[in-house]
């Protein structure tokens, strides 16, 4: 009796099995059309438990090609996945262990939050910046810590990171955060800084003028993408007064920065300032920001229409 | 004397002018940098977003860190004396700094021999050399490895995707398993003794008399004046006579002293050591897959002195290294090379292979994978020192992109791995002198894939490169991609992604000394970025011609992944004339992170 039993439960865990390795290879088919892949993937969804199990063998054991589909699948199956996911993460390494990562962060758990902290400090930078992503997509305050504490990674990629979520979590520490980035030594965290900073226009409006004046080139290079995504008009003055800056860089920039606004009052002062100016480069930004409020003011167009 | 007096001068000579050249080139690429609001550091952010490298070869993974160390690594190359196997030569560079391995020390490569009166004296010292080798080779033979190794090389290579695809997951295990270095360090000794050796047989007036007209053994056979032969348990020795010999088969050693010979060779076993030596003549050789000058978990070495010869075979040969050693090294005369894939100075698998041919115009045919190319880790070298060359890669195997219109070549300084898990290799294709033309369609002339760098260093003449697409100093895919060409009146010709080029995190770069230049590409070239990737296009003197230019390109980064891809155009000098975007004396901004600088006086950017 109890062998037969076990027999049964064999052959049923068996062809259960062979079921769903159908299904995935058809979810994973690149041959098959979007449509019939997603309905495969729906499928195996439905299972639920059984199937995360198998999905976790898979992401364990797979071959490269069958790995991130496994973690997609995975994801979309929310907390069903979290249990055999966190499980085996231990385990993993590599692109296997980043894969899962991303999972959960797609999982919308805010239960693992503790679980991905830990990894936001792993040897491996693609293992942190994917702590962090996946922190990022689960959101909430508790782990702004870790993520402030990412803006000092080493690596650009996971400090980045940091810089989104600051962006989509504004606090004061946030600012602080993204005004020390705009002397990043990377450009990728730099100029995504500087956007970013866009989203803290109302304190840093009133304080454009001490900003420009206490930084660098670099950083004021950088802010020059803060300017561009203030409101029409509130950082002429600053413009204006970068016009005039020891960096042949910083004038031209200005200048082009200037012409975006689109204001007819700003021709005098460029056509000024391309007769002072003996750089190349700055006296052709200063060419092209002329050519650009010329163009508007015959068309009549305010900034920012075609 | 004369020639180390020359070889002085020409390093002195060059190093001087590279060193002005280097920090002309250095202030353009700041100012470059700072019109697009970037210093040099910026630059060196993570291009492996995959992890592949940890298998990366070093000189590799130095240039993906630091793409402007670029200069560093064409000058060395560049200016190396061309004897390969010297203190300082272009193989030691190679197996040292791009592969990052030991290779033989001074002492070892340089000690005396004492001159015998007669060929067959030298027999055991160059027997000698070579068992030596042999047993560094029979004990990392390669075992189960080689097997799959071969088989891996006929799929991946030329196979069908569903075979690959398993066959990749499996490489690069096999990959981390194989260590070629005691292969290479006993190879590396072997061709050096042999290089000492040689001058000394040439300078041998007489020769020993013919004792048989035929000689055959297992797997072999001779014909003509065969002066000694004999067999061993590592392969036959074999001494020709002076006149026209036919030699079929697989050879553990063969001296041929002269004479207009016919070479048939068969496939290497794995894990043997062959040692073939031609003096005079004009010969023909010919071999089937894995067999002319091809070391297969083993060493194969083919030195031809003189003649104008022909060099004819199928895939995996004329100077390849698959998990080994081979060495093709002519030494004079027109010769006429035609291989089918990996061939003529190619490396597969942490193997190493090089073609040198010292002298004369040849011509270079290969179908696929050759003249100077590099796959999964491995290294391949094509070092051409004078003539007017004429390189053809390609013709064969179609690509599928624009309705298999084209084919592939992946030739001619080419570094490439296969995705997604087996890194790339090192592919140089190094020109000194001539007035060469280079043809391919797809990835050719210094173009890096998948982990993989790939360089086309051509010193002097007036030159013609002709391809198609990922070309003349293109890197895609975490990869990287040089074209240098020191002077000369040059005309380059391709469609897209080229001429300086990086796609996807990898970086392309093409240098131009001098001379009065055409250019001629329609989308991403001359100073181009795409998906992340780093375009460089330095133009340093000459009037120079600008063609087509129809989109992103003579500087243009475009955005991707939320940060910008950087493309860098900088002409120096010269009356030039563009078609479409940029002018003379001047700067423009394109896509965000793309600029292009036109510099007449360098006050024009103070």
């Amino acid at each position: 009796m109890v062998v037969c039993l076990l027999l049964c439960g064999g052959c049923s865990w068996y062809f259960q099995r062979m079921l769903m390795e159908k299904i995935f290879t058809r979810a994973t088919d690149p041959s098959l059309d979007p449509a019939g892949r997603a309905q495969a993937e729906k499928e195996l969804v439905d299972l639920g438990k059984p199937a995360a199990g198998f999905l976790v063998f898979k992401l364990v054991t797979g071959s490269v090609s069958e790995t991130v589909p496994a973690a997609e699948i995975l994801a979309k199956m929310g907390r069903e996945a979290v249990d055999p996911l966190c499980g085996v993460l231990p385990a993993l390494k590599g692109r296997r262990l980043i894969a899962a990562l991303e999972a959960l962060g797609n999982t919308g758990d805010r239960g693992i939050v503790m679980t991905l902290t830990h990894y936001t400090s792993h040897e491996n930078w693609r293992v942190r910046r994917s702590a962090l992503k996946s922190l990022n997509r689960l959101g909430g305050q508790k782990e702004t810590d870790f993520i402030l504490k990412a803006a000092a990674d080493p690596c650009p990629f996971v400090r980045l990171e940091s810089v989104r979520f600051v962006q989509e979590h504004p606090s004061m520490e946030g600012e602080a955060v993204l005004l020390s980035c705009l002397n990043d030594d990377s450009y990728v965290v730099r100029f995504n800084a500087a956007s970013a900073l866009s989203a803290y226009a109302d304190s840093i409006i009133p304080r454009l003028q001490d900003i420009l004046q206490s930084v660098s080139s670099r950083e004021k290079l950088a802010f020059m993408e803060t300017l561009k995504l203030l409101p029409p008009g509130v950082s002429d003055e600053s413009l204006t007064a970068l016009l005039a800056d020891p960096d042949w860089s910083v004038r031209g920039y200005a200048a082009l920065a200037l012409a975006q606004s689109g204001r007819k009052a700003r021709i005098p002062l460029l056509e000024e300032r391309l007769e002072e100016e003996n750089n190349l480069f700055a006296r052709e930004r200063i060419v092209e920001a002329l050519a650009i409020c010329r163009k508007r003011t015959e068309s009549g167009q305010p900034r920012g229409k075609k | 004397m004369i020639v180390l007096l020359s070889m002085c001068f020409h390093q002195r000579f060059y190093a001087d002018i590279s060193k002005e050249g280097t920090d002309r080139e250095a202030w353009g690429l700041e100012v470059a940098l700072r019109g697009i609001r970037m210093t040099p550091v910026d630059l060196s952010f993570p291009k492996d977003h995959l992890g592949l490298e940890a298998g990366t070869l070093p000189l590799l993974s130095g240039l993906l860190r630091s793409p402007l160390s670029y200069r560093e690594c064409v000058d060395d190359f560049m200016a190396l004396p061309v004897h390969p196997c010297g203190p300082t030569g272009l193989l030691e560079k190679m197996i040292k700094t791009g592969m990052g391995l030991a290779y033989p020390e001074p002492g070892e490569r340089e000690a005396s021999h004492s001159p015998r009166v007669d060929l067959l004296g030298y027999l055991p010292e160059l027997e000698g050399a070579l068992s030596a080798a042999c047993d560094v080779c029979s004990e990392s033979g390669g075992g189960k490895d080689a097997w799959f190794v071969q088989r891996a090389c006929a799929e991946i290579l030329t196979g069908t995707e569903g075979v690959r695809s398993r066959l990749l997951e499996n490489s690069a295990a096999v990959l981390e398993r194989i260590s070629t270095q005691p292969i290479l360090l006993a190879g590396c000794r072997l061709y050096a003794t042999v290089d000492r050796i040689v001058p000394s047989l040439q300078s041998i007036t007489a020769f020993p008399p013919a004792i048989c007209s035929e000689a055959t053994g297992e797997g072999w056979s001779a014909s003509g004046n065969i002066s000694y032969y004999r067999d061993t348990d590592l392969g036959p020795v074999v001494i020709g006579g002076p006149g026209e010999n036919r030699y079929e088969g697989r050879f553990y050693l063969l001296v041929d002293p002269g004479g207009n010979d016919r070479y048939l060779f068969q496939g290497v076993a794995p894990g043997t050591v062959s040692v073939i030596i031609d003096l005079e003549g004009i010969d023909t050789y010919e071999g089937e897959d894995f067999s002319l000058a091809t070391g297969f978990f083993g060493i194969g070495l083919l030195i031809d002195c003189s003649g104008d010869d022909t060099y004819r075979a199928g895939d995996f040969t004329c100077g390849c290294g698959i998990a080994g050693l081979g060495i093709l090294d002519d030494r004079s005369g027109k010769d006429v090379f035609e291989g089918g894939c990996t061939s003529q100075g190619a490396g597969v698998f942490r193997g190493a292979g090089m073609l040198c041919d010292r002298e004369g115009d040849d011509m270079y045919r290969v179908d696929l994978y050759g003249q100077g190319f590099g796959a999964a880790a491995g290294a391949g070298l094509l070092l051409d020192e004078r003539g007017r060359d004429d390189y053809f890669a390609g013709g064969k195997y179609r690509d599928y992109r624009e309705g298999r219109k084209y084919y592939r070549s992946l030739s001619q300084g080419c570094g490439m791995g296969f995705r997604p898990t087996v890194p790339g290799g090192i592919g140089i294709l190094c020109d000194r002198e001539g007035d060469d033309r280079y043809e391919g369609d797809y990835f050719v002339q210094g173009t890096g894939s998948w982990y993989g760098l790939g360089m086309l260093l051509d010193h002097a003449g007036n030159d013609v490169y002709q391809a198609r697409r990922y070309s003349q100093g293109a890197g895609v895919h975490a990869a990287v991609g040089i074209l240098a060409d020191d002077t000369g009146d040059d005309r380059f010709q391709s469609w897209g992604v080229s001429q300086g080029t990086g796609h996807d995190l990898a970086i392309g770069i093409l240098l131009e000394g001098g001379g009065h230049d055409r250019y001629l590409a329609s989308w991403l070239c001359r100073g181009a970025g795409a998906s992340n990737g780093i375009g460089l296009f330095l133009e340093m003197a000459g009037d120079d011609t600008y063609g087509g230019g129809e989109r992103e390109c003579e500087g243009s980064g475009r955005r991707n992944r939320s940060f910008g891809s950087v493309g860098l155009f900088i002409d120096y000098e010269g009356n030039d004339t563009y078609d479409r975007t940029g002018h003379n004396r001047g700067s423009w901004l394109q896509s965000e992170y793309g600029i292009g600088i036109d510099v007449e006086k360098t006050e024009d950017f103070h």
